[in-house]
């Protein structure tokens, strides 16, 4: 039982990591960044690429992950959302987009690297901490504890400070952010790069404990985007708890019902929470993409 | 009236335009069945979740076409491979296979090699008389799915039966089972359970996996609590590995079984220490520590090529190919699917690199069974 608790720790944590990267996006821009899933599958290639080069150094390959996930971040948003942003495209128009991007991305990884499952060479440097009958490896205790510091840090920043606030506002109403003297472009900016380089990290945390393969990033988007889709914009407090909840429901619906169903378990928790929710989603995206 | 008169000509030309284009096409890709040049189509996963053996094969299919050419090719022709993407989904299998047959005019197919997309395209083939070539699919119901449909690994029902026997004369009797929700996983669980089940032995956990599962730990949580004295994971090689990773990471200490499908120099690199002392059954025939002179030359010629070692996907990619070109070498010109179908009946055994192969009625093959082990990093004999 104490090690069922664990695994839902540890699947919360990668829940959250996922979740406040998508929330950066989702909060400000308003629209589904699919192509998240696309950004931590490069994060996760971009460490091993580093490996590569440079093997048994975890804190490179760290940097590489966080670099290319913002590299990626930032092109897609040069290349693929500004142009639609400009021509006053509609939030379905940015959620196609953003699919079709993530589809590029995954196409693009698997030519360049093939459809090989790899394994990082950090993977062998971790080993397995076992206390009161529980084992977690240590890049799983890297998980929880990233996860943890992001959610501190998020709620801090959020909370106390003018960036934090500033970032509220432009996630509110971002015409108005613009009234009161926010530069919503800079908050919208590094608002993406933050999102995408913890993305890449992600990628590179799973990959360790897992391994690399083109289909990393789908199944951890559905788990981010059902935590913050269950949250609410804006509140961290509430992106912990709905990282939990799809955490239980993982674990639990494995535990009682399979392995074979837990995907189709995130996807009901998913769709359940579009249809009890809807109102506070569409209010969300129903106001116009921000005009930058 | 001119307006109505030009766009009606407009029309025309345009539909005209299209015919000739379209017969022309035909006319291009008509230059095969029946013309000269062995042309096969090979249908493998290149994409998705199966994507990694695709590309293996691959690499061997086309290692197997520069050897055939620089050879002389058949009947003094060039030999060609036609690759189409099956994406180990039955219809996009059954489209891609539909191409290679009327567009591409294939003489054969070499594919797939997962069973859940042979058995899809057999009927195609059958309708078609084309033969049709599995290099790996093992699902035991292949048997009995037409007469122009061949395979180069055997039966499930070899494998399933031979690990469940190690299983229960080793003194197991409470055996865990995790398989891959497909064709494959499927078949040879079922067989696994029941036939240790026949030898007093008895299942008390078994679940199935999707191919994009990652995370095993909560069967592995549930496994450990059910207190099996062995694991048999009835999957390929990089879920294996994944599985047999986390198991060890999850404090599991019980023996583990495999498939023949670990048997990949990938296998030992990805799984690492936590494969030490995993036994599986070898139902195929390639078996690089023997020596054999067949097995050694494949292995050779694709290492200088690939710059690494090859495992059974690449050994029967390469076999199948070569088993066709060598039927055809030795049929009537036309090639075509009877007269292919005929010369595979009537063969005998052919010596490849996966062993002797001979077809039985139902075009399978028969092939000796042996039990192996992962020790020191290493495939050997289980002795």
């Amino acid at each position: 039982m104490l090690q069922l608790f664990a695994n839902v720790l540890i699947t919360a944590s990668v829940a959250l990591l996922v979740a406040v990267s998508f929330s950066t996006v989702y909060w400000v821009a308003r629209f589904f960044h699919f192509a998240l899933g696309g950004i931590i599958v490069a994060g996760a290639y971009c460490a091993y690429a580093v490996l590569n080069l440079v093997p048994s150094s975890p804190i490179l390959a760290v940097f590489g992950a966080a670099l290319g996930g913002g590299l990626l971040g930032v092109t897609l948003e040069v290349l693929v959302h500004r142009p639609l942003r400009l021509r006053g495209a509609a939030g379905s128009g940015f959620l196609l987009a953003s699919l079709g991007a993530y589809i590029v991305i995954i196409n693009s990884v698997s030519l360049v690297w093939g459809e090989q499952v790899r394994i990082l060479a950090v993977a062998r440097l971790s080993h397995v901490i076992s206390m009161f009958g529980v084992r977690i490896t240590t890049v799983q205790a890297c998980e929880v504890g990233l996860a943890a510091a992001t959610a501190i840090c998020a709620w801090i920043a959020l909370a106390g400070t003018r960036a934090g606030r500033a970032f509220r506002a432009v996630a509110c109403d971002a015409v108005l952010a613009r009234v009161v003297g926010i530069d919503a472009i800079l908050v919208h900016v590094v608002a993406l790069v933050a999102g995408s380089m913890l993305a890449g990290v992600v990628g590179l945390l799973v990959a360790a404990d897992v391994d690399v393969r083109p289909g990393l990033g789908f199944p951890l988007l559905l788990l981010g985007v059902t935590a913050a889709l269950l949250g609410r914009p804006g509140r961290v407090s509430s992106l912990v708890a709905g990282a939990g909840i799809v955490s239980i429901g993982q674990n639990l619906g494995a535990w009682f019902f399979g392995m074979q169903f837990r995907e189709a378990i995130t996807m009901l928790i998913l769709l359940a929470t579009l249809y009890l929710r809807r109102r506070v989603i569409s209010a969300h995206l129903s106001q116009r993409v921000a005009e930058f | 009236m001119w307006t109505m008169n030009r766009g009606k000509t407009q029309v025309l030309l345009g539909g005209l335009a299209i015919a000739v284009a379209t017969v022309g096409a035909f006319l291009v890709s008509g230059c095969g069945r029946g013309a000269s040049g062995l042309r096969i189509g090979v249908l493998f996963p290149m994409t998705g979740e199966a994507g990694s053996y695709g590309e293996k094969g691959r690499d061997a299919v086309l290692l197997a076409v520069d050897e055939v050419n620089a050879s002389g090719g058949v009947h003094g022709q060039p030999v060609r491979a036609f690759f189409e993407d099956s994406k180990a989904d039955p219809a996009t299998g059954m489209s891609a296979a539909r191409k290679l047959i009327s567009a591409d005019r294939v003489n054969a197919i070499e594919g797939d090699i997962v069973s859940a997309v042979t058995l899809a395209v057999a009927p195609i083939a059958e309708s078609n008389h084309v033969v049709l070539l599995s290099p790996t699919s093992s699902a035991p119901a292949i048997a009995d799915a037409g007469e122009y449909v061949y395979r180069i690994w055997p039966s499930d029902l070899e494998e399933g039966r031979a690990i469940a026997t190690y299983a229960a004369t080793a003194g197991y009797r409470r055996a865990g089972v995790l398989y891959m929700n497909n064709d494959y996983g499927q078949a040879i669980a079922g067989i696994f359970k029941s036939r240790f089940h026949e030898l007093g032995g008895g299942v008390v956990s078994l679940e199935g996996y999707q191919g994009s599962d990652s995370d095993f730990r909560p069967f592995l949580a549930k496994l450990r609590s059910s207190r099996a004295d062995v694991l048999y994971i009835a999957g390929y090689f990089a879920d294996t590995a994944t599985i047999v990773r986390q198991a060890r990471e999850v404090g599991i200490t019980v023996p583990l079984l495999g498939t023949t499908a670990i048997e990949d120099p990938q296998f030992l690199n990805l799984a690492g220490p936590a494969a030490e002392g995993i036994v599986y059954p070898l139902a195929t025939g390639f078996d690089p520590s023997t020596g054999d002179p067949v097995g050694s030359a494949f292995v050779k010629a694709f290492r200088s090529r690939y710059r690494r070692e090859p495992g059974w996907v690449e050994a029967h990619s390469y076999d199948a190919f070569k088993l066709l070109c060598y039927v055809a070498e030795r049929s009537q010109i036309p090639l075509t699917g009877e007269e292919l179908r005929r010369g595979l009946d009537n063969m005998g055994a052919y010596q490849g690199v996966t062993g002797s192969i001979r077809f039985d009625r139902n075009g399978d093959v028969v092939k000796p069974v042996v039990l192996k082990v992962v020790r020191g990093g290493r495939f050997a004999r289980l002795r």
